[in-house]
């Protein structure tokens, strides 16, 4: 039996250069493809990089970059969909609360 | 003695109708001779007829009525009045109501109405509705807007440190909530200047660096590792002259030296009418009043306030809706959004 995992792809759903300040900021959502084919779209959210920044951190590598936001949304993502799956599983039960 | 046949009334009010007019009736004083016999009696019936006449007159039979003078009802109707016709005509109440009643002025007062009062602003119209918030300055009892978000720090390396601002709800005045998207970005560290004097005279300190700072009166910056740690702490810059800068710091006379100056760097996310993407307003030094009128402007509401030194994210001076209110010595008394 071979499991099979998610795929997970970067969706940059928009991008733009401010033209006063020159900060880089995109839109983008994680795009899970389940084992099974169906798609599970994630929260977006928005990133944003300032060019001295950029330069910094990244060699002014956009690219480089725009692999860090992939790494962090996928790590919110993943965390998203694991506290999700627990609370679908609260539905319809009670719980004993300790009196303390 | 013979009578003059009676006219039959005047069918209708026509304003074509001759008016007659009604003339004063003369005295006259008859004798006895005036009756003794026809010929003696003409003086008699034209008076008789003029008598007649004007009854006829009042009574409406050769025509509209036309009276010389006012007529004073003395608190009583005008009953069954018809409907006017002529615009000098009275009107009955069931005729005022039609034309004139709260019915009738309706579709003047709809706001979607064909026919709309021209100088009724339609709220729920685009075009017409008020585009500034001026208006809101005379409003006493207008709720402030709050949010949900949080904002938190990364830890710095390579000069940059990420700020994050959570996803959550933006309260308006209206008590409505509206979601907006989480956002990160990578700042920059401030530069950071070395001191070389720093003293303070009657509660204004004056402090030297080491190169120019770009820093005018009125900007933010933050004063770190000097020798005396009172004077450690976040400032506005008073007065600037080349590389020395005065600024209000209140303690004893004092002079020391060593540590360092930061500019701040000031940043606000904002949140625009219509828009669910957090906007970041930055090139602020100082987190001030004015700044903060700046960067929200008309259909612009800022959601949270970065403050960034040279050490990182200042988590005192850094706040949004969720953040709890604090205070200190280098907090702003109101810093809850």
């Amino acid at each position: 039996m071979t499991l099979v995992a998610s795929k997970y792809q970067l969706v940059i759903e928009s991008g733009n250069l401010s033209g006063t300040t020159g900060h880089h900021t995109i839109q983008c959502h994680i795009l899970e493809t389940r084992p099974d084919g169906a798609p599970v779209r994630g929260v977006p959210e928005t990133f944003g990089i300032e060019a001295v920044a950029l330069q910094r951190k990244f060699g002014g590598d956009a690219g480089k970059w725009r692999d860090w936001v992939a790494g962090v949304m996928l790590e919110r993502h993943k965390q998203r969909v694991a506290v999700d799956a627990e609370v679908m599983k609260w539905s319809g039960k009670a719980f004993e609360i300790p009196d303390k | 003695m013979s009578t003059s046949p009676t006219p039959s009334p005047s069918s209708t009010s026509s304003p074509s109708a001759p008016a007659i007019q009604i003339a004063p009736l003369q005295q006259v004083t008859f004798k006895a001779s005036d009756f003794s016999d026809d010929e003696s009696l003409t003086l008699f019936n034209q008076q008789f007829t003029n008598i007649i006449n004007q009854i006829n007159n009042l009574l409406g039979f050769n025509g509209p009525i036309k009276f010389p003078n006012h007529v004073d009802m003395a608190g009583n109707r005008l009953m069954n009045v018809g409907a006017a016709v002529e615009p000098t005509d009275a009107v009955s109440q069931a005729y005022g109501n039609t034309q004139y009643g709260a019915a009738a002025l309706k579709p003047y007062f709809e706001a979607m109405g064909k026919q709309i009062f021209q100088t009724y602003r339609r709220l729920s119209d685009r075009n017409q509705r008020e585009q500034y918030s001026s208006f809101l300055n005379q409003v006493l009892n207008t709720a402030p807007t709050a949010n949900t978000s949080y904002i938190f720090f990364g830890v710095p390396s390579a000069g940059t440190v990420e700020t994050t601002i959570t996803s959550g709800l933006h309260q308006r005045v209206d008590g409505s909530a509206f979601p907006y998207t989480g956002r990160t970005d990578t700042l920059a560290l401030p530069e950071i200047y070395t001191i070389t004097s720093i003293s303070r005279t009657s509660g204004i300190v004056t402090v030297t660096t080491s190169a120019a700072t770009g820093i005018v009166p009125g900007d933010g910056f933050t004063i770190s590792s000097v020798s005396d740690p009172t004077y450690d702490g976040t400032f506005v810059a008073l007065t600037v002259a080349g590389t020395t800068i005065t600024y209000y710091q209140g303690g004893p006379n004092s002079s020391s030296g060593g540590g360092a100056l930061s500019v701040n760097g000031v940043y606000y996310y904002t949140i625009s009418h219509g828009q669910s993407n957090l906007g970041l307003v930055s090139g602020f030094s100082a987190d001030t009043w004015s700044n903060r009128r700046e960067a929200s402007y008309d259909g612009t509401t800022i959601i949270g306030v970065v403050v960034i030194t040279n050490n990182g994210g200042d988590p005192v001076n850094s706040a949004a809706g969720n953040t709890p209110p604090q205070s200190g010595a280098s907090a702003a008394i109101i810093r809850r959004l």
